[in-house]
């Protein structure tokens, strides 16, 4: 409590610098399509001071009351505008798309040093549709390109962030929460870059209205139709199939976009096996749909609704075979269903809000059947997290030198840790018909946050903020309050040092088998007995823009974790026996510090990057490893990666990334020895009262991630031919070459015979390896 | 032909996705240490068996056929165990007592002496049948399971138990003219809080009902139970902490032994309480309970 009498003061410091000139506002969106440009600049070219458009495309800028001045709104890509200011405080742009990034001076987006913001990874989204990835475009691989983060296995779209797992990232698609953001094995996520518009993600410095989460921040926006014409596209891959429509249901008001993909691994993947096995059938699909909606009532009010719902399925069938009266089924299917209603609203012409309400589900089941001779079997259990939430967010801005934000909201969480149903009848006589449900698990976590931008210097910026979070269960209140400090200091010409220092607490954990995303991943709430997951960290950095073009960011990072939970040892994933609770070790600790470098080119015909990492990440429970502290299954000392894009002309774009990474930590066996076990039906039977027989092996092991796997380094090139169709319609093949000269990177290692024929040779130390070069095509046509 | 074709490819991918190939990683530096493997029970003599751990790359055990190998009773020397070949050692006049702690002290060529102390428990819990109740369970594969109840008149202080059972059963089955005659040894089921969690099967503690009455239902669902006849003798099995840490850390070990991408367990380094050394010493005492089954 005593740190809730604190917000009164922060919002005090907010009125200091307050000044009388007038505030200019507007949109600025694209010409042809009416959606909204996010993080588009609009600079006063008299005062040499400008601001950049929200997640809405709007901007407020604050001009002198006596003077004249000249306002240009510029975007990457688009054709910059300039309007003379006089009387009109209203002023909307709409800019022209197409516009060749060598062939004007674009300042499409504020400067490093004056982004008052730390450890943020933005790619324009067509930029990362270029980028050459396995299979297709997938905007969490890109984002895994980026120092701080980690991506796991090999060719996997998982995201460990500063040595966070991946139940520590916020994902936001159109502000509802995300809980299962990968498809199966994380090969591929569930954000389908036709259909995201934008995406932003905090590594520290968490802006004071997200929160709930440790590690990272990742706000994905969702296109909106075009509000003016019907157009649609259509891809095809090499396993899977999307297709995209949008347009206006009112001309210049209301739009719709709706999108779909379909991947149909099981159309291959079935008959295959079928020509192996003659009674076995298996496959996996998914698929993902969204929709949205944006209604425009006039210039200050708009209403978006957003939807998603993705499945993924994987099974097998058991055919009937010869004369054998065998036959079943057998299903694991998982998803999430997400829903937002949006209301955004202009005020007055210095404060804009957001009203949100959401919903997200998650579920997670399996079910067979089977037949066997006369009895029939069906069981199935089904796990469900479902969060319904409604939040208010203000943005008012006093002057170009000072914004305030602030807000509140609540979530009601509702965990459902698995209903079983069994059903078993012989001779159509039921002799089982039972359904068992586990306790329903809810909480509430309410909120409250502010934050202040101000400029008291030009060579000094701040947000200060914070934010008050609670979560009660069962009769408990968790309560944080949650500084988030961030600093700049410097110019344009010198660089600037950034300083930022955010707590966080999260009230969800997640269960999960080495983080590799798969079905048996368990969301849990903190409970009584299990507190909520807290972190610190603390950040300092230098940031610096060479020959306009060129960004550098060098930054050093600390953060501690506490409160973390994990599955004991020798615990079965997936056994329910008992309460989930008295699986898992609690009070874990985990320390994440690292330096990452980034040198970015962002305009011209060649664009890239170039980052690397020095980190160190660990864990530490007091009943796992001998109580021994022990590296983060994906601690990764040396991680660099090297990305380029070229474009030719506007008809052929070449890219290429090249990364390399040192061995990620995993357990191994390293001997073993002779132990006791039950007799059971071996021979000799005992006979005296002694039960155990010495004719056992017990393994020894390194020690937990006691030991390094080998470096890894990959080359993936991409080269994208556009086009037009007999029609007229923008084509583009995509063509990629995953590891493109086929490097081995291991994924595991065991021991087996040098040569099986030849044992006198002896054991070896085997690595099993990753994925070969595989090459990769998409098509898609545009109309 | 055509999808023949296409199919063929897509094997190839995903099999040529999984290369493998010898290599040489740095791995932490292995010694071997001496394996000593003693559990001790009053109604039988000492038996030790002495043995190195091997790296992942030898093939063969070794069994240490030349240790010195001591009992003592705190600082009390009682006796030295002659080699009895193979690794083993015992004396077949030196039976452990009840309640006596004991130290093991072995000394092999080229290493650190290894010891080790603990003791049989000595107090004993009885068990009493109450009752068997076929079909009183069923899991989620839908598979019976017939179960035996047993009230536990339990001892103060901490009792760690264990519930093993030897079945020997007759069938004649239709087709046959004889009758067959199986043996077969087995823990029983538990679906018990008192059960630590990953194990599931008969080895517990006294923890949630130190000092009371506790009824307990042991479950099983072996094909035994159709038979036309069956002998079951039930041995409980009662050992120290040491004896019961060595078992629920022997089975979890092998459980995460199995695990796999659709059932992960994480691995579990065996207990051992053997210094400069790796193995078990440790005592227990058990009862039989003889039951038997006809006309199911």
């Amino acid at each position: 409590m005593r740190n809730i009498c604190l917000l009164p003061f922060f919002l005090f410091i907010s009125f200091f610098s307050f000044s009388q000139n007038r505030i200019v506002s507007g949109f600025i969106r694209d010409s042809l399509t009416s959606e909204p440009l996010i993080g588009a600049t609009i600079w006063d070219e008299v005062q040499k001071t400008g601001t950049a458009t929200d997640l809405f495309g709007h901007y407020s800028l604050s001009i002198p009351s006596d003077s004249t001045v000249k306002l240009v709104a510029s975007f990457i890509g688009y054709q910059s505008k300039s309007v003379l200011v006089e009387n009109n405080l209203r002023i909307d742009f709409d800019l022209s798309s197409g516009v060749e990034l060598d062939e004007i001076a674009v300042r499409g987006q504020k400067k490093i040093e004056n982004r008052i913001e730390m450890g943020v990874v933005s790619l324009p989204v067509n930029q990362m549709k270029t980028l050459p990835i396995i299979g297709e475009p997938d905007v969490l691989k890109v984002m895994q390109l980026m120092p701080g983060i980690q991506g796991g296995s090999e060719g996997r779209s998982g995201l460990y962030v500063r040595g966070g797992s991946p139940d520590q990232n916020l994902m936001l698609l159109d502000g509802a929460s995300v809980y299962y953001v990968n498809h199966y094995g994380n090969f591929l996520s569930l954000f389908h870059p036709e259909i995201i518009s934008n995406m932003k993600l905090y590594k520290c410095a968490f802006p004071a209205k997200y929160g709930g989460r440790l590690s990272s921040v990742v706000d994905l926006r969702m296109r909106e139709g075009n509000k003016k014409e019907h157009h649609g596209s259509f891809g095809i891959g090499l396993l899977s199939a999307d297709i995209l429509l949008e347009g206006p249901i009112k001309k210049d008001t209301t739009s719709y976009i709706f999108s779909a993909r379909r991947f149909y691994l099981d159309a291959i993947m079935r008959p295959a096996i079928l020509l192996i096995s003659d009674f076995v059938s298996v496959g996996y699909q998914f698929y993902d749909i969204y929709g949205k909606i944006a209604h425009t009532f006039n210039d200050n009010n708009r209403l978006y609704i957003s939807c998603y719902n993705g499945n993924d399925s994987y099974g097998y069938d058991i055919l009937p075979w010869e004369d054998e009266d065998f036959k079943g089924k057998s299903r694991i299917r998982w998803g999430n269903t997400l829903a937002t209603v949006r209301f955004n609203s202009k005020l007055n012409k210095r404060l804009m809000s957001d009203f949100v309400a959401g919903y997200t589900r998650y579920h997670t089941g399996q079910s067979q059947e089977f037949y066997v001779d006369s009895s029939f079997f069906k069981s199935g259990n089904l796990a469900t997290v479902q969060d319904l939430s409604l939040k208010s967010e203000f943005n008012y801005t006093l002057s170009n030198k000072y914004q305030m934000a602030f807000g509140g909201g609540i979530i009601a969480h509702n965990f459902q840790p698995g209903t079983t149903t069994n059903f078993k009848s012989i001779n159509d006589s039921i002799i089982l018909n039972s359904s068992i449900s586990n306790k329903l698990q809810r909480g509430i976590e309410p909120y409250l946050y502010f934050e202040n931008i101000f400029e008291p210097t030009t060579y000094l910026k701040f947000n200060i903020g914070a934010r008050y979070t609670a979560y009660w269960v069962d009769g408990v209140n968790y309560q944080k309050f949650e500084p988030r400090l961030l600093a700049v200091l410097g110019t344009e010409r010198t660089g600037v040092i950034k300083l930022s220092y955010t707590e966080n607490m999260q009230a969800l954990h997640l269960l999960s088998y080495q983080n590799v995303g798969t079905p048996n991943d368990l969301w849990m709430p903190a409970t009584k007995s299990i507190a909520p997951a807290m972190s610190k960290q603390f950040s300092v950095g230098y940031a610096k823009t060479f020959f306009e073009n060129y960004e550098l960011s060098v930054e050093a990072y600390q953060k501690i974790l506490g409160n973390l939970i994990d599955y004991k040892e020798g615990v079965s994933y997936q056994s329910t026996e008992n309460d989930w609770q008295q699986k898992v070790e609690t009070g874990g600790e985990g320390l994440s510090k690292g330096i990452e470098l980034l040198l970015k080119k962002n305009n011209g015909k060649t664009t890239g990057w170039i980052g690397y990492t020095l980190a160190k990440t660990d864990r530490y429970f007091k009943n796992k490893n001998n109580g021994k502290r022990y590296p983060y299954i994906y601690d990764r000392k040396h991680d660099f990666s090297l990305v380029v894009n070229h474009k030719f002309n506007k008809k052929f774009n070449l890219s290429a990334s090249w990364i390399f990474g040192s061995g990620y930590p995993l357990t191994m066996e390293t001997g073993y020895y002779q132990t006791y076990e039950n007799a059971s039906w071996n021979d000799p039977k005992p006979t005296g009262v002694n039960p155990f027989i010495l004719d056992d092996n017990v393994v020894l092991y390194t020690g937990k991630n006691g030991v390094r796997m080998g470096n890894s380094h990959r080359l993936d090139l991409g080269f994208q031919i556009h086009g037009k169709t007999k029609r007229g319609c923008d084509k583009t093949w995509s063509f990629n070459i995953y590891n493109a000269y086929n490097q081995q990177n291991p994924t595991s290692y065991y021991y087996d015979w040098l040569d099986k024929n030849d044992k006198s040779k002896g054991k070896s130390l085997w690595q099993q390896s990753g994925l070969p070069i595989i090459p990769s095509f998409t098509y898609r046509v545009k109309w | 032909m055509r999808i023949s074709g296409a199919c063929l490819v897509y094997i190839l991918l995903f099999v040529i996705s999984s290369c493998s190939k010898p290599v040489e990683l740095e791995l932490p530096i292995y010694d071997d240490k001496p394996v000593v493997n003693c559990l001790f029970t009053p109604e039988e003599p000492f038996v030790v068996h002495v043995s190195k751990t091997a790296s992942k790359f030898d093939t063969m055990l070794v069994n240490v056929s030349n240790a010195l190998v001591e009992i003592y009773h705190g600082e009390n020397f009682i006796a030295e165990l002659p080699s009895n070949g193979f690794g083993y050692y015992s004396d077949s006049i030196l039976y452990p007592e009840i309640g006596k702690s004991y130290t093991l002290k072995v000394k092999v060529p080229d290493y650190e002496e290894i010891s080790a102390t603990d003791s049989v428990p000595s107090t004993f819990s009885e068990f009493t049948y109450k009752g068997f109740k076929e079909n009183a369970w069923f899991d989620e594969d839908g598979m019976a399971y017939n179960a035996l109840t047993f009230d536990i008149e339990d001892q103060a202080l901490s009792n760690f138990f264990e519930v093993v059972y030897r079945a020997n059963y007759s069938k004649q089955y239709s087709w046959q003219d004889s009758i067959s005659y199986y043996f077969w040894m087995s823990h029983f089921s538990l679906f018990d809080p008192i059960v630590e969690e990953g194990l599931g099967i008969s080895i517990f503690t006294d923890q949630k009902f130190n000092g009371t009455n506790y009824t307990i239902q042991m479950m099983d669902g072996n094909s035994m139970w159709s038979a036309d006849s069956l002998h079951l003798n039930v041995q409980v099995l009662q050992g120290s902490q040491t004896f019961y840490t060595f078992r629920t850390s022997f089975y979890k070990h092998h459980n995460a032994q199995y695990s796999d991408f659709f059932n992960p367990i994480e691995p579990v380094i065996m207990y051992s309480n053997i210094n400069n050394g790796y193995g078990i010493f440790a005592g227990y005492r058990s009862k039989f309970y003889t039951l038997t089954f006809t006309d199911f």
